[in-house]
């Protein structure tokens, strides 16, 4: 029997995590492999008790672990939900992540949610008010927060910086780190036509505090170009582990998290993508 | 563009993608916008079918369509998808069956999230001299809910998820209780559910008075039985 005693984690360690999923849980505390830290997605634990919170606590004695919202929508036009911004700060205060991190997108319009990470152009408005909520919202929990890159489909015409530049004024700005999420990288890169080891010289990667692998699916659009869609439903392709090799051999081991949120498959075949992590890791 | 006219669109399929969007060829947006079109709405449905499996079960291919409608006509209205779902009863006002199954499966999700609370030990209820007994408040568990049907809502939610013999031909009272952290309905006797609901401002003998006179043969042994097994009460105070 694991010690279940609390404590806390300061920090996250350059291994492999997972997507937490309550199916895991047997998985996870039994038969870990090199599984050594986890992420939850911060809105599942925000109800007031029952077993969502009860596993999380468990497991928070057992693991590091990192929150990682997907609903503040810090890409928003309007003003951060300030009762988010509570309910995330309550969240902190009691879990004591090793790390919080949040999306470069938004999904809130008025009182719309739209449970999706949808994308912004890049200009200096949208700089502005991107700098700003990062900065509300390292000032309500206290702490530095990790701003991740989103996977888009489309270019905004409007745009007038690249998005690297744009994620790194933003750490200027406001003294936030970097979730280098690498399949998003490949499937921007794929969607726009672009390279993404183009991308990957212009990242800051001594800035990033966390790496993010994901499956995706292939389509295509209209016009018979390639369009990749950010499924999280699969195994990591195969050029998105190339990149990744590339990323560490430069950056040196970061804590690396598969991410796997659709058809979420047994625990042997999560802890399989983690244990090729691991073994790229222990390279790097 | 503005989100506005970027939301606008997602939720409109009738809608031309905004403007000032492009594919990376130059070509128009088309198929690429669509992709946020269907993640929005697709992941609504999924969290719909997740929050209303028994109703999901008993519409079968009714469902899906029902609720790309309802994801389009409401929306989240917090980024708090465990709460999603609220108005899914008066969206079903039509099929008043399904509308109350819909009641019952947001209580039993509300209980899901509920505070926990440890349950009261049958012991301290029953060592009670029965006159000592009857003045006492009972507080009921955070996560218990009381909801009342014109149909056989209980029966039709267990029929729906586990099988079992066709729901009976009346209306149902249920008491929702969750013993450890999975909630169960619980079909209620006559005059329990006026019991239940009168224990938040009544004493015992008071809410037995209420419930006696919307049914004379109400049960107060086999409600208190029920309650204590499944963890719905959680504290008494005696008072004098």
């Amino acid at each position: 029997m694991l010690d279940a005693a609390p404590h806390s984690f300061d920090r996250l360690p350059d291994a492999p995590g997972v997507g937490y999923k309550a199916r895991h849980f047997t998985g996870l505390t039994e038969d870990p492999g090199p599984v050594a830290w986890l992420e939850v997605h911060a809105e599942n634990y925000m109800g007031e008790g029952g077993r969502p919170l009860a596993q999380l606590r468990h497991l928070a004695a057992l693991f590091p672990v990192s929150a990682h919202g997907v609903g503040l929508s810090i890409g928003g036009e309007t003003p951060l939900d300030r009762e988010h911004l509570a309910r995330l700060r309550r969240l902190c205060d009691w879990l004591k992540p090793a790390s919080f991190s949040e999306h470069l997108a938004w999904s809130t319009h008025g009182s719309a949610f739209l449970n999706d990470l949808l994308p912004l152009p890049y200009t200096p408005d949208t700089l502005s008010r991107v700098a700003d909520h990062v900065s509300e919202l390292q000032d309500a929990l206290g702490r530095r927060m990790l701003l991740e890159n989103p996977s888009t489909y489309l270019a905004f015409d409007e745009s007038t910086m690249s998005e690297t530049d744009f994620l790194f004024q933003v750490t200027r700005r406001t003294g936030c780190g970097l979730l280098l999420d690498v399949n998003n990288v490949f499937v921007s890169a794929t969607n726009l036509g672009t390279d993404p080891r183009g991308y990957l010289k212009d990242f800051p990667l001594e800035l990033v505090g966390e790496l993010h692998l994901g499956g995706h699916d292939e389509d295509e659009d209209g016009h018979g170009a390639p369009l990749l869609i950010d499924s999280h439903g699969r195994e990591v392709a195969d050029p998105v582990w190339a990149l990744y090799s590339e990323v560490i051999a430069e950056a040196g081991p970061l804590p690396t998290l598969i991410e796997w949120d659709n058809q979420v498959p047994d625990w042997p075949t999560l802890r399989s993508e983690a244990e090729r992590a691991a073994a790229a890791l222990a390279f790097a | 563009m503005t989100q506005a006219e970027f939301t606008a669109a997602l939720l409109d399929p009738a809608r031309p993608a905004p403007e000032g969007l492009s594919s990376p060829g130059g070509g128009a947006p088309g198929k690429r916008f669509d992709v946020y079109r269907n993640n929005v709405v697709v992941s609504l449905m999924e969290a719909l079918a997740a929050g209303f499996p028994a109703v999901a079960a008993l519409m079968g291919g009714r469902f899906k369509p029902m609720s790309a409608a309802y994801a389009r006509a409401h929306p989240p209205d917090s980024p708090l998808m465990t709460r999603y779902g609220r108005r899914m009863p008066e969206f079903l006002a039509d099929e008043p069956e399904l509308s109350d199954l819909a009641r019952l499966e947001l209580a039993l999700r509300d209980s899901y999230h509920a505070p926990d609370a440890p349950a009261l030990d049958p012991a301290g209820l029953t060592e009670l001299p029965p006159d000592e007994l009857m003045k006492v408040r009972l507080a009921t568990a955070p996560a218990t809910r009381v909801l009342r049907s014109r149909w056989p809502v209980a029966s039709l939610w267990t029929r729906a998820l586990r099988g079992g013999s066709e729901a009976p031909d009346r209306g149902e009272a249920v008491l929702v209780t969750r013993p450890g952290f999975d909630p169960e309905p619980h079909v209620l006797p006559p005059g329990a559910a006026t019991f239940i609901l009168a224990l938040e401002d009544a004493t015992l003998s008071d809410a037995v008075v209420r419930a006696e006179g919307t049914a004379p043969d109400f049960d107060l042994t086999a409600t208190l039985a029920l309650m204590l097994r499944t963890g719905a009460l959680t504290d008494m105070t005696e008072t004098t």
